[in-house]
């Protein structure tokens, strides 16, 4: 026990004594946890943004789907009697937002032209809650009550040379044959993603109902809420709750595959960029370390003549490596947190680097301003991680200093 | 009994592809509460020796016995353990741990032993004393003169009442005169306590002092007499 | 000249002196250029990708239109006089290739199946000196021939919405500039994937003479393409090109499309803190490293100064003792980096069995990540390398130049 404080004590003094060299290589590691902190507190901030941006527009956190529909997306496989699908997932997920759609493609046809598009039914108040479209209405409004509304794209509405009152027709496939019916524009939004703005637009749910022949079949049952966090629970949730019935209920990771792939690649981009500079720091910790043993080899030969066993030794180098390690974590976790508060509050404009335009991947947008989110979690893996990899770098000098043959280090110098 | 018995020893040195032989065959026999010089020109085998006694070395042929046991059938670890038992060093450079104060310099042994701190401080605190550091126990080595540091290392060597003390050139580094007090108080420590010394020296005050004087040259004895 | 030869071997050899010591920092720092290289070889990789895909496959470097067709995209904002005006271009010296296009949309029938698309029409030995869509036509078919047959192009997506391949037949419904509507019989010759995700979903290339016979617009047409022979000749190239154009607007391929440029850029400025992270790093144990071989010899420094070095010299000695450092860590790091950036620019980095491909900014990417190796980069990074560890030295080559002769000798 005295032994043990005896090694501590030593190694929190020499440590002192090269404050400076002790201070540098500490600041490395520091930084390199800091920096890591904030990376990933911006990267997890900008794909929250990005999923639920996608999990919006495009889905839900979990969904609801006629089986196979995910892989063929044909029109003919709906949900059946989805006002009884939708009251049983409220059912199971209260305090989530449920809404119904219709998806399928058409032909849109004005005075000026046509063009294919991608369609979505929608049930208007439910939608409104959880949408971003209504925000991003350029001309006109969001759908009211009237059956025969459309709202399209900003530049589709350029394309056909639409305004709000426009007619058009619609053109889709019903089974075998090809039905129209008639709309008027109601709204034009711009999402500012080329695919959104020139290729979709959306219609009342009964409508598309109506048109495609489908009674009371929906495409799509999604369920939105209140984080991301719980989605696992609520797939499971609602997976018990319509067992036996046939339908997929999906998660957003298997509902948006694109998606989750696009955040799992930039994430994994990111660690490994990381990992490469860690490594580096580790070889200069490293380094010092073995350093600071062969400065020592004469004051260790003699603790080996003296009697101390040489695992003690070794004991010694480690203690030496951890005491840096956790001094450098916890700076860099204070340095971390430091950084992270502005960046998750204030949050981090990329667009100044990239000239202003709005970026997309995956099929939804990127906001040019990324608001940081700290993953507490997270952060304590990367404060493990760092002083076990500062300390894993003292190991092989620890061990060499363990070996020192005394008489070699009573002759040296 | 005698403390070190020594058979038959010859240790060699590799020099690049030369071997180079350093003691050509040495016995000896040494026994408790002696004060023993080994003398001889550098080069003549003596610090070897002493290396080779206090189990820091392994001879190339012949035996090493310490209080009876063979230091080649220890092991490593039990040449450790040997050393932190029965022996005690000073050397050259005085060797102190500079991170340490002069009072933890000298309980070091002690400390590893597991003696309690009650008792470590009973014992320490009066050798230093006795070798004239009383108030000088808590600075560290690069606040002590010479002298005081190799004064440490003396207490040091004896504050676990080893059987046997090895000092190399322990005056080497100091002025005449410090090395004379120094000197003496290793003296009055044999005197008084019983404690055995064995010195590497070619340090003529040192032969004054011992009562036994061995020579060595080539790596062999040449002389040993008793006074 | 042969004191500073001096100060650079004496500063070699000193670095020696500690083999471990300057090994471990050579480790360290050579991680880090093999790190760089390759970062900035992948980063190289995909501006090239998106370069490829945008500019070299349909933009062009610069683009001239009529004052109000950007706008609107209306058949009718035409240039005039195309034949002339491409003529005049083509002689330009700066220009490598001079194309004019006829844009229109029209409705297109395969079959049952029918979708809208968006037909380009172009003339396709021009073409191919400007953009490299010929070579983008997928196995099985072939690029428009150089006179027009009647031959059409789909788009992959569109090919797939209609059901259509090599062979079929399409007809094409379209509003002529006189207001009539026209109707042309076409047969598929090939399908193309640029990886711009709309071009390919409803884009068409027909042969420059065909489309004409289908909306009118003869000697008119909406765009023309030019390119410079390299990269950096693209602004004068635009320069060129309004000299010649008269009233007409020209742009480069920034200002037709801001929202890829803003992409590389912001690519680029990602790549420099990237950088930036790897070289501030390396520089605490190149900063740890000299520091410690500067302090060890403390008293050797001191004796040189008592003997006469002045203060400047020591500085200097110090440098180059950093200058061979940052030289060994190159000629360990680079090749390194420059065997392991070919390899990646030859096979690529194949992630395809953890992610799949991906789009972004509207373009497809494929998961397989090629590097580019340009001699710029490796300079950018040889030179970094050497700034980091010239200014890491700077502390402690001052701290051994104020050392006082006197208290440097006095040290144990």
């Amino acid at each position: 026990m005295d032994e043990a404080r005896l090694l501590l004590g030593m190694a929190s003094r020499n440590l002192r004594r090269h404050q400076r060299r002790s201070l540098i290589s500490g600041s490395a590691v520091a930084f390199g946890l800091a920096l890591l902190m904030v990376s990933a507190a911006l990267g997890d901030g900008a794909h929250e943004q990005m999923i639920e941006s996608g999990v919006r527009m495009m889905a839900g956190h979990v969904v609801v789907q006629a089986r196979g529909w995910q892989r063929t997306r044909e029109p003919a496989l709906a949900v059946h009697d989805a006002d009884a699908v939708v009251r049983i997932v409220e059912a199971a997920l209260p305090g989530a937002d449920v809404v119904p759609r219709v998806f399928f493609h058409g032909l849109l046809s004005s005075a000026a032209g046509s063009a294919g598009v991608g369609l979505t039914g929608v049930d208007a108040a439910r939608e409104a809650r959880v949408s971003e479209t209504p925000a991003r209405m350029v001309e006109g409004a969001w759908l009211d009550g009237s059956p025969d509304g459309i709202l399209v794209g900003a530049t589709l509405a350029r394309t056909l040379k639409l305004k709000i009152g426009s007619k058009v027709v619609l053109m889709a496939q019903r089974r075998s044959e090809i039905e129209s019916r008639l709309f008027r524009v109601r709204g034009i939004f711009r999402h500012g993603i080329e695919e959104i703005d020139a290729f979709s637009a959306q219609i009342p749910i009964v409508a598309a109902q109506n048109l495609l022949d489908l009674g009371g079949g929906v495409t799509q049952v999604a369920a939105h809420l209140r984080t991301e966090a719980g989605t696992a629970d609520a797939t499971r949730a609602v997976q018990d709750a319509l067992a036996g019935t046939g339908l997929d209920v999906l998660g957003w990771r298997d509902a948006l595959p694109d998606l989750h792939q696009w955040v799992v690649f930039d994430e994994a981009g990111m660690y490994a960029f990381m990992l490469v500079l860690f490594v580096i720091v580790m070889i200069g910790i490293a380094n010092t370390v073995v350093m600071s043993v062969m400065e020592r080899v004469r004051e260790f030969g003699t603790m080996l003549a003296l009697g101390l066993a040489p695992g003690r030794l070794r004991a010694l180098v480690l203690l030496e490596t951890a005491l840096l390690g956790a001094g450098a974590t916890v700076a860099g976790l204070a340095a971390g947190l430091l950084l992270c508060w502005p960046a998750c509050t204030v949050g981090v404009d990329y667009a100044a680097l990239a000239g202003g335009a709005a970026m997309e991947a995956a099929g939804v947008a990127m906001q040019t301003r990324v608001v940081g989110h700290v993953v507490v979690w997270k952060v304590g893996v990367f404060a493990l991680a760092t002083f076990a990899m500062t300390v894993a770098s003292g190991v092989l000098p620890a061990r060499r200093a363990a070996r020192l043959r005394p008489v070699e280090c009573l002759q040296h110098r | 009994m005698e403390i070190v018995d020594v058979q038959e020893l010859e240790k060699d040195y590799r020099q690049g592809a030369l071997s180079v032989p350093a003691l050509r065959g040495v016995t000896l026999e040494f026994e408790p509460g002696g004060f023993t010089a080994l003398m001889g020109p550098s080069g003549s085998g003596k610090t070897t020796l002493l290396n080779l006694v206090g189990g820091l070395d392994e001879p190339s042929r012949g035996r090493v016995l310490v209080q009876g046991g063979d230091l080649a059938a220890m092991g490593a670890a039990g040449r450790s353990r040997m050393r932190l038992h029965h022996l005690g060093f000073v050397f050259q450079a005085y060797n102190l741990v500079p991170v340490l104060t002069a009072y933890e310099n000298a309980e070091f042994v002690l400390l590893l032993r597991g003696v309690p701190a009650a008792q470590r401080r009973a014992k320490v605190m009066p050798l230093l004393a006795e070798v004239g550091l009383s108030g000088l126990e808590n600075r560290l080595p690069g606040e002590l003169s010479g002298g005081q540091q190799q004064r440490v290392a003396v207490a040091r060597a004896i504050a676990g009442d080893p059987a046997l003390v090895l000092a190399d050139e322990p005056t080497a580094n100091l002025d005449s005169k410090t090395g004379e007090e120094l000197l003496d108080t290793m003296r009055r420590l044999n005197e008084e306590r019983g404690v055995t010394f064995l010195f590497a020296t070619h340090d003529p005050r040192v032969m004054a002092r011992a009562r036994r004087v061995v020579r060595l040259e080539d790596g062999r004895v040449v002389a040993d007499e008793r006074r | 000249m042969e004191q500073a030869w001096s100060l650079l071997r004496i500063g070699w050899r000193n670095l020696w002196r500690q083999k471990r010591r300057t090994f471990g920092t050579v480790l360290a720092m050579a991680t880090g250029v093999v790190a760089s290289m390759v970062v900035i070889a992948i980063s190289d990789g995909i501006f090239a990708d998106v370069f490829d895909i945008v500019v070299r496959a349909g933009l062009g470097h610069v683009q001239i239109h009529a004052p109000g067709y950007p706008a609107e995209r209306s058949l009718h904002e035409a240039i005039d006089d195309a034949d002339a005006l491409i003529a005049r271009l083509e002689s330009q010296a700066a220009a490598a290739g001079v194309s004019g296009r006829v844009y229109a949309d029209a409705l297109v029938g395969s079959g049952d199946r029918s979708a809208g698309a968006r037909l380009t029409g172009i003339d396709p030995a021009r073409e191919k000196r400007v953009t490299t869509l010929h070579e983008k036509i997928l196995a099985g078919g072939s690029f428009l021939s150089a006179s027009a047959q009647g031959e059409i192009v789909l788009g992959a997506g569109l090919a797939e919405t209609l059901g259509a391949k090599p062979g079929d037949e399409l007809v094409a419904v379209a509003q002529a500039d006189d207001g009539s509507t026209g109707s042309a019989l076409w047969h598929v010759c090939g399908i193309f994937k640029t990886g711009q995700v709309m071009t390919d979903r409803s884009g068409a290339l027909v042969h420059l003479g065909d489309l004409h016979k289908l909306v009118g617009l003869e000697g008119r047409v909406h765009e023309i393409a030019l390119v410079a022979p390299r990269r950096d000749g693209i602004d004068s190239l635009a320069a060129g090109a309004r000299a010649a154009a008269g009233g007409l607007l020209v742009r480069t391929w920034r200002q037709v499309n801001p929202v890829i440029a803003g992409m590389m850029d912001l690519q680029n400025a990602s790549m420099w803190i990237v950088l930036g992270c790897v070289f501030l790093v390396a520089a605490f144990g190149i900063l740890n490293t000299l520091l410690m071989s500067v302090l060890e010899r403390t008293r050797e420094l001191g004796t040189l100064g008592a003997l006469g070095m002045s203060p400047a010299r020591v500085v200097a000695m110090v440098l180059c003792e950093a200058i061979s450092l940052a030289a060994v860590a190159t000629a360990a790091g680079v090749p390194a980096g420059l065997a392991l950036d070919l390899w990646l620019a030859r096979h690529g980095l194949d992630l395809s069995a953890f992610f799949p491909d991906y789009t972004w900014g509207g373009l497809a990417f494929s998961s397989v990540l090629r590097a580019e190796v340009r001699p710029e980069g490796v300079g950018a990074v040889v030179a970094g390398l050497f700034a980091v560890t010239l200014l890491s030295a700077l502390w402690p080559a001052v701290r051994a130049a104020r050392l006082r002769p006197v208290d440097a000798m006095r040290q144990e």
